[in-house]
């Protein structure tokens, strides 16, 4: 459910790359500060985004220091901090609880149970602190496992769930944006389950575990017709990122999503093409 | 007032400044920034004339296609149509439901509807497009489309409900999309059918293939 959310990095200038890695490295801090070390495994692309983009629509005051990192020893890095970067760290850990969560049920992998139980206590935080809000992703999110144990392939239900998780996420705070927010966070979340089963794909099939998009796959025009419905996602994602007020981070924000979506599907696509060979 | 003078700009500028024209001011009249000042009340009123301005334009200038807003999307109405067995009857309740932004409840009438002519293809798919459901919205519209291929109002819809993926495409050529325009083939077939009618639709697409 990760990682598809990236920049393009030979299309993005230099100074944005690297603001780019300070807010990377920001969430990273954020989530060592609000919920310890053992929780920054869970850093990911796809919320960096969330912070990236809600920082640029309300433009916080930000604190940029210098940081010496054990994965990067030799040189220090530089990180932002702002409070929507803080608020996305929360998030992640909503949404990796769940992730594992459900790799325990497909998998009944013994690292993912490890990895959970290390997040526990940080769940019930995070919980106890947007009860509404974290109530209507699981709804969604449950919803999602239930259709997928009946074997539900209608892609607009399934996807739609994911769908509402993500729009849910995008808002912040209740005021004229969050019609736009929900609606962008919408359809980057249907964007997101999509692609994740177009990765997946082979796999399921292999392991015989759901995936939604089985049934097409036999067909010829598979990989066209599932690059036609992502861009279908992506496409009114844009529309409504292009409504709001976004000048600060533009740059970064439209290098993801008018280009940097793409890298994950591209990798796929070469990567079936040499097997195929 | 005009939300154009509300923003001190002229109504051809362009969306960015627009965009910089909200900047500017809700910098300047935001609560945070003006803790303490003797016009706060004034300027808070300011702050939400400009977010209310700037929301007006944007919503004016963006129009899409009717969506459900946030908070609004899963109200299963059971709604107190009973179908009586005029199905053009039903068409109107329907596209009274959908006019009012209820499609939910469109779509419940016309699911009572059995003989699905293109008419119903029509407008369930803009009630499935307002529910966010827009694969399926596309796939119906275009069965209006492949049943009806001479009706104007069921290609316009087509057209538009693929309108955002053309803007798409558009922009995304100055960030370097890895994907490029590969794909247009495929996209081809569905604008096919269309192009006898609209040569806009396929907006110089024709070039790459």
């Amino acid at each position: 459910m990760f990682g598809y959310v990236v920049v393009n990095k030979p299309e993005l200038k230099i100074k944005d790359y690297e603001k780019y890695q300070q807010y990377y490295c920001g969430l990273c801090q954020s989530l060592k500060k609000t919920h310890g070390k053992k929780s920054q495994f869970t850093l990911n692309n796809d919320l960096t985004f969330v912070g990236i983009l809600l920082t640029g629509l309300y433009e916080p005051k930000e604190t940029i220091k210098k940081i010496r990192c054990p994965l990067h020893p030799i040189h220090p890095k530089l990180v932002r901090s702002n409070n929507y970067l803080d608020y996305a760290s929360d998030i992640t850990i909503i949404l990796t609880y769940y992730k594992l969560d459900d790799d325990i049920q497909d998998e009944n992998s013994l690292k993912s149970k490890v990895f959970k139980s290390i997040l526990d206590k940080e769940f019930q935080r995070v919980k106890n602190k947007y009860p509404d809000k974290v109530a209507r992703i699981l709804k969604q999110l449950n919803e999602i496992t239930h259709l997928e144990k009946q074997n539900n392939d209608d892609l607009d239900l399934i996807s739609g769930c994911f769908g509402r998780v993500m729009g849910e996420i995008m808002i912040y705070q209740d005021d004229i944006f969050k019609d736009d927010l929900y609606n962008m966070g919408f359809y980057l979340g249907k964007f997101i389950y999509l692609i994740d089963a177009f990765e997946d794909i082979e796999e399921d099939i292999k392991k015989n575990n759901y995936n939604l998009l089985k049934n097409k796959f036999k067909n010829d025009d598979f990989q066209d017709y599932c690059y036609n419905i992502l861009e279908m996602m992506i496409s009114k994602s844009s529309f409504y990122f292009e409504k709001l007020p976004i000048i600060e981070n533009a740059d970064i924000l439209k290098n993801i999503i008018y280009s940097g979506i793409w890298t994950k599907f591209e990798l796929i696509k070469k990567k079936r093409l040499e097997e195929k060979r | 007032m005009n939300p154009y003078q509300v923003l001190g700009i002229s109504p051809d500028a362009s969306d960015d400044e627009v965009k910089k024209a909200y900047r500017t001011l809700s910098k300047k009249y935001h609560p945070d920034a003006n803790i303490g000042n003797p016009h706060q009340a004034e300027y808070t009123e300011k702050f939400k004339e400009v977010q209310t301005a700037y929301k007006t334009i944007m919503d004016e200038r963006k129009k899409g296609f009717t969506q459900q807003t946030y908070g609004n999307q899963s109200a299963y109405s059971t709604g107190g149509y009973q179908y009586s067995g005029n199905d053009q009857e039903a068409y109107q309740e329907a596209a009274g439901f959908i006019q009012g932004r209820r499609f939910q409840e469109a779509l419940n009438v016309l699911n009572q509807i059995r003989n699905k002519s293109s008419m119903w293809f029509y407008y369930a798919a803009i009630a499935e497009n307002g529910l966010g459901n827009n694969i399926r919205a596309q796939e119906y519209a275009q069965t209006a489309v492949n049943m009806e291929p001479m009706n104007m109002q069921y290609i316009l819809l087509l057209n538009q409900l693929q309108g955002h993926q053309q803007q798409y495409r558009q922009t995304s050529q100055q960030y370097g999309n890895p994907i490029n325009m590969m794909n247009c083939c495929y996209y081809m077939m569905c604008m096919n059918c269309l192009s006898v009618f609209c040569c806009s639709g396929g907006r110089g697409y024709y070039m790459c293939c």
